[in-house]
């Protein structure tokens, strides 16, 4: 059979316990029927479980695997293997006599190792793999217990509001941020929403139809941010920059620019939420060329950006309507659904409530 | 001896049914026992290996109505079978047990577990060490995670010379490898 990502799609929801019946059987049938989508559907269920313990799966998918994925034995020695594959280089301390002779052929593999990285050219091996093991368990221990939860919202909406201020704070870009502001006001660039820009509307245009915008108060903002971002590249300058890029759909421009600022501040729900917002874009145009398939990577990590996003700030209301557009446009209406209603029940701005309620409405 | 008779006949009839080649029978039944115990692990079951055997037993003991008549898809037809295997399965262990089994989802930093953790390192490294160093080069590569995994796995497949499928495939078959020489591993260690 030809494999393709929707199949696979299909497998990692049977996996999660997220597909309707009907799908499910669906599923189950081909697997009876099928070698070659057996060994799929192990390759899924593996990869499943070393994002799990790497910590890597959506939160929505987390929280799926750890409602619907039953450890049977099997799956148990695959959990315990990879929890072991994390752990791999470290030293492990086993008050056993017999141990001695491990711990040596454990250095000689350590050493093999290390000749192979060294004969190869390649960066250190079992280091990362340590990092991975310390890194899992410092983002396990963060959530220990609920007033360290607490404290650490604290601190992310204290980061959040610092930002903005931050932003609001230098009288140049400040200003630019405004002009753009003001030439988006009666209707926002693109479908998906960028943060800093109040809401206005999106409606469809016909094919022939063009854009009016002031390409000139445009233009003259993009040399302004560009000059200030030679002069001094801060992380505050590529976020406005990679959104003005956004907003005049120079996708790739902008892609480069986010995914830098988020490198470089990977606390900011903000620079998430607009790479989010890029990457959806992106899969929105070259889904509807036909490119599917190669496309999917797109959507998964435009999904894992707006979550991490919602996870820094869950008040951030880009980050949540376009999360809720792309549940929508990937055919997931209960996920979608749900991010509509929360959204509306804190949104304050008319036209806003009327896009939601218009898209719950499709939804039905 | 009667009974031995037509158990015998009846598990021609299945082969038969599967394929008229005996050696592509044979096959395709080692091929439908593991699909089904796959199956059975999907749905939760522990014992899936018993279920699936138990599935292929209930089908060769339908084998004289079916092998002329059914006419659809087989795997239909195991699905159909499987499924009420599997819900017969959920009966006894409810009527055993008074209520469901609870999901037995593994603590990491439990006592019992640590243990156990302690001993697949231990097999892990033999086990690896046992691999062909290219396969084990291959496998701790596969694992070393940076800022993108999945631009890693694809520069990976692009100096093997393979797709990002195959690479994965082949990174399924590894993991199974080296799970089966675990298991042998803590066999062994356990009988010392």
């Amino acid at each position: 059979m030809n494999w393709n990502l929707e199949e696979e799609n299909k497998i990692r929801r049977y996996l999660l316990g997220d597909l309707p019946e009907e799908a499910k059987q669906q599923v189950e049938e081909n697997l009876l029927r099928d070698d070659e989508y057996a060994d799929w559907l192990l390759v899924v269920e593996d990869e499943l479980i070393d994002n799990y313990v790497q910590g890597a799966l959506l939160e929505h998918e987390r929280i799926l695997f750890e409602q619907n994925f039953s450890m049977t034995p099997r799956r148990h020695e695959k959990l315990m293997l990879v929890w072991e594959i994390a752990a791999f280089g470290e030293p492990t301390e086993v008050g056993n006599a017999n141990y001695t002779n491990e711990k040596k052929e454990s250095a000689v593999l350590s050493a093999r190792v290390k000749e192979i990285e060294v004969e190869s050219g390649e960066p250190p091996l079992i280091e990362p793999l340590r990092q991975l093991r310390s890194d899992r368990e410092w983002w396990r221990s963060l959530f220990l217990s609920g007033w360290k939860i607490a404290a650490y919202a604290v601190i992310v909406i204290g980061l959040g509001v610092g930002f903005w201020n931050l932003r609001s704070s230098n009288p140049d870009i400040a200003a630019v941020t405004n002009t753009v502001n003001e030439v988006y006001r009666v209707r926002r660039p693109l479908e998906a929403r960028i943060t800093g820009f109040d809401y206005a509307p999106f409606p469809k245009m016909a094919g022939n139809e063009q854009e009016e915008v002031d390409y000139v108060v445009l233009d003259r903002a993009e040399r302004v941010l560009l000059d200030a971002f030679a002069a001094n590249p801060t992380t505050e300058i590529r976020h406005t920059l990679g959104c003005l890029f956004l907003a005049r759909k120079k996708f790739d421009q902008a892609e480069t620019l986010l995914r830098e600022a988020v490198r470089d501040e990977p606390s900011q729900a903000r620079l998430h939420s607009d790479l989010g917002a890029v990457l959806f874009e992106k899969w929105e145009r070259a889904r509807s060329t036909g490119q599917a398939p190669e496309t999917d990577q797109l959507k998964l990590q435009s999904q894992s950006h707006l979550e991490r996003a919602l996870q820094l700030d869950e008040s951030l209301r880009e980050a949540r309507f376009n999360l809720a557009l792309l549940y929508q446009s990937s055919n997931q209406p209960l996920l979608a659904r749900r991010e509509w209603e929360i959204l509306l029940a804190s949104e304050s701005d008319s036209r806003a409530r009327s896009e939601i309620e218009l898209n719950l409405k499709l939804l039905k | 001896m009667n009974n031995w008779k037509s158990r015998r006949d009846a598990w021609k009839r299945f082969l038969n049914w599967l394929s008229h080649d005996l050696e592509q029978a044979a096959y395709t039944y080692e091929a439908v026992r593991r699909r089904l115990i796959i199956f059975f692990n999907c749905r939760g079951c522990a014992n899936s290996e018993d279920l699936a055997d138990k599935t292929i037993d209930r089908i060769i003991g339908k084998i004289s109505e079916i092998a002329d008549s059914y006419k659809g898809d087989p795997a239909k037809y195991f699905f159909g079978v499987a499924h009420y295997v599997h819900l017969e399965d959920l009966r006894d262990r409810k009527r055993m047990d008074g209520e469901p089994v609870p999901d037995d989802f593994p603590d990491s930093n439990h006592q019992e577990e640590t243990t156990e953790k302690e001993l697949i390192s231990r097999c892990l490294h033999h086990c690896l060490q046992k691999q062909p160093s290219a396969k084990r080069e291959l496998f701790l590569s596969y694992y070393q995670v940076g800022e993108d995994k999945a631009e890693h796995h694809q520069t990976l497949a692009d100096e093997r010379g393979c797709t990002l499928n195959a690479l994965r495939l082949q990174m399924m078959r590894l993991r199974a490898e080296l799970r089966a020489c675990i298991t042998a591993c803590r066999e062994r260690d356990a009988s010392t």
